[in-house]
């Protein structure tokens, strides 16, 4: 019985031990970011294509793009623009301090971007 | 004759005991080398830089190398005086002439040069950003400078040491700024676009590929003053395949080839495309995503300010140099898109996986970046080889995943491909681009006297 408990305990300490461990608050916090990121990506090259699209239209008829139309094309753009960058500078900051509180090695490191990709093919339908 | 033994002795003991790099000429006190510092604030600084490029107006690809490029030479001139055997880079680039450069005195002033380096990066920030950095921003450049500098000011010896230290990165980055000035690249973020360019025309000739900018991007680039001269001579690549209609031609096929990439092309291939694009509608450009990606490598190898300053350097006048040369290609040739050849002569119906930027095609500006990048990362990570297994995780905070690569060259020759799955590009274009890149990159390496031995 106490041989068990023995082994029992040198197994969980060998498991907290583990360098390669991720923390689940880490992986959901990092996720959560990266699928708002992925989902802004999709959205950017949606918007990027559908003014391709009306471009690819106008040049054809010879229509040049009006200065109303740009003004719409330039807004839309900015939007898109601002919204990536403050949700970028949101993950690499977080990113950056996961890295360097609890993911110091390059195998660490790996073995959270695992982790996160799994989690992102989880919660980001 | 007892009592001048010992004097003998006493001064032997301390002559022993002095180091030697504090009588070695060009070399500054042990106790004040930029290897002591930390690069963690500098990564920031070209974090921060990304999130400008995004955020003014103007800044696609050239205006951003180039700023990039003043950010990396600016950062040395700040700290290499605290490397010992570093020399300034006034009198190695091109009209970079030493009497620009404000006097310091590193044997004197024990400057900080974690302050020095500070100031001087975001001082070169505002100025090259101009009128066109938004307040906000503004107010974040001044904000992180002034976090920065208390911090510092406790490491530094005294309150003047800190203001002189200050004051000299201030001076660095309004001399670096001026010599930036007559480069012809100064403000060119005001106009991109230009209105006056006379169009070459033919039917192997670039024609506008959106209904937004009928003219070019920067077709006065090539102009622009290269870092080293020398630059413009070793990249210079062949004679683009020659323009021709009929199917049984060289280029039909070439074009044709693109056609077929992009029609049967793979989910992963489209990926690759996207995640290179780079395109300055929301990331911060191919210089970008090469500037992330080495301060990924400084920040994973423990790289101090001394390794940090010398990479960004090089890189920074490599990407400069690299848009340069290849901007001089685009418009000597003035190549059709393949997106233009191939709804004119094999389907109207063609569509590329990512929108055709605004310029010619003849060479790929991706492919020579990214080669630019990966002869600057081999010199610096590997012993030659180039190997060098690492996760690009600077696209991350765009929405992409991670990619994966064993060496420099294959990160270099996924970004040159994705050009081609992309339909943005013929392969002569990424191919010979890489070839370019690579001896920009080169050239940088073996014309400036580089410190050696960082840590």
């Amino acid at each position: 019985m106490k041989k068990n408990w023995l082994l029992i305990a040198l197994t969980i300490s060998f498991l907290g031990c583990n360098e390669n461990s991720v923390r689940d608050e880490d992986v959901a916090l990092m996720a959560d970011l990266e699928c708002q990121a992925r989902q802004l990506k999709e959205q950017r090259f949606q918007v990027a294509n559908e003014l391709r699209l009306r471009g690819d239209s106008l040049m054809k008829a010879n229509v040049a793009l009006t200065e109303v139309q740009k003004a719409e094309e330039d807004s839309l753009k900015q939007i898109l623009t601002v919204q990536t960058s403050e949700l970028a500078t949101r993950v690499t900051y977080v990113m950056d301090s996961l890295f360097d509180a609890h993911y110091k090695t390059i195998e660490q490191r790996e073995a959270f971007d695992e982790a996160v990709a799994k989690k992102v093919e989880e919660v980001c339908k | 004759m007892k009592k001048n033994f010992y004097l003998f002795a006493l001064f032997a003991v301390i002559w022993s005991c002095t180091p030697t790099d504090q009588v070695a000429p060009n070399t500054p006190p042990s106790a004040n080398l930029t290897v002591n510092y930390s690069a963690e604030f500098l990564h920031d600084w070209v974090n921060l830089e990304c999130h400008l490029v995004k955020q003014t107006p103007g800044f696609f690809p050239p205006q951003a190398a180039r700023v990039f490029g003043l950010t990396g030479v600016t950062a040395y001139e700040a700290a290499y005086r605290g490397i010992p055997g570093a020399r300034s880079l006034t009198g190695q680039l091109n009209g970079f002439g030493a009497y620009t450069m404000p006097q310091a005195d590193a044997l004197s002033v024990k400057y900080h040069w974690g302050i020095v380096t500070n100031a001087a990066v975001a001082e070169i920030m505002r100025l090259s950003f101009g009128n066109s950095l938004a307040a906000s921003n503004l107010e974040i450049v001044n904000e992180k400078e002034a976090t920065n500098y208390n911090e510092f000011q406790k490491e530094a010896p005294s309150k003047i040491v800190a203001e002189l230290s200050q004051k000299l990165g201030k001076d660095i980055a309004a001399a670096v700024f001026e010599y930036s000035k007559t480069d012809g690249g100064h403000e060119a973020y005001l106009r991109p676009f230009s209105k006056t360019y006379q169009l070459p025309v033919g039917p192997d000739k670039w024609i506008p590929t959106d209904a937004k900018n009928l003219t070019p991007l920067c077709p006065e680039w090539e102009k622009c003053r290269p870092m080293l001269a020398s630059n413009m001579n070793y990249a210079v690549p062949p004679k683009p395949v020659t323009f021709s209609t009929d199917p049984n031609s060289e280029f039909y096929k070439i074009s044709r080839q693109v056609y077929d990439v992009v029609q049967n092309g793979t989910e992963e291939q489209r990926e690759i495309a996207r995640f290179w694009a780079d395109d300055p509608f929301a990331t911060c450009t191919p210089t970008g995503h090469t500037f992330g990606i080495l301060t990924q490598l400084l920040k994973e190898t423990n790289a101090t300010l001394e390794k940090a300053v010398v990479a960004y350097a090089k890189l920074g006048i490599a990407e400069n140099d690299a848009f340069i040369t290849c901007w001089k290609i685009k418009y000597d040739y003035d190549l059709i898109r393949p997106v233009s050849y191939i709804q004119k002569y094999i389907d109207p119906n063609f569509k590329t996986v990512i929108g055709t930027p605004p310029f010619p095609a003849y060479t790929s500006g991706h492919a020579t970046e990214a080669a630019v990048g990966e002869r600057i990362f081999i010199e610096m990570f590997t012993n030659g080889d180039g190997a060098y297994p690492f996760t690009d995780r600077s696209q991350i905070q765009h929405g992409f995943g991670t990619r994966k690569f064993s060496n420099f060259k294959q990160m270099a020759e996924e970004c040159a491909d994705s050009r081609l799955y992309g339909g943005i590009h013929y392969n002569m274009d990424n191919q010979r681009g890489l070839l370019m890149g690579r001896a920009v990159g080169d050239n940088v390496l073996r014309s400036i006297d580089w410190p050696k031995n960082l840590k």
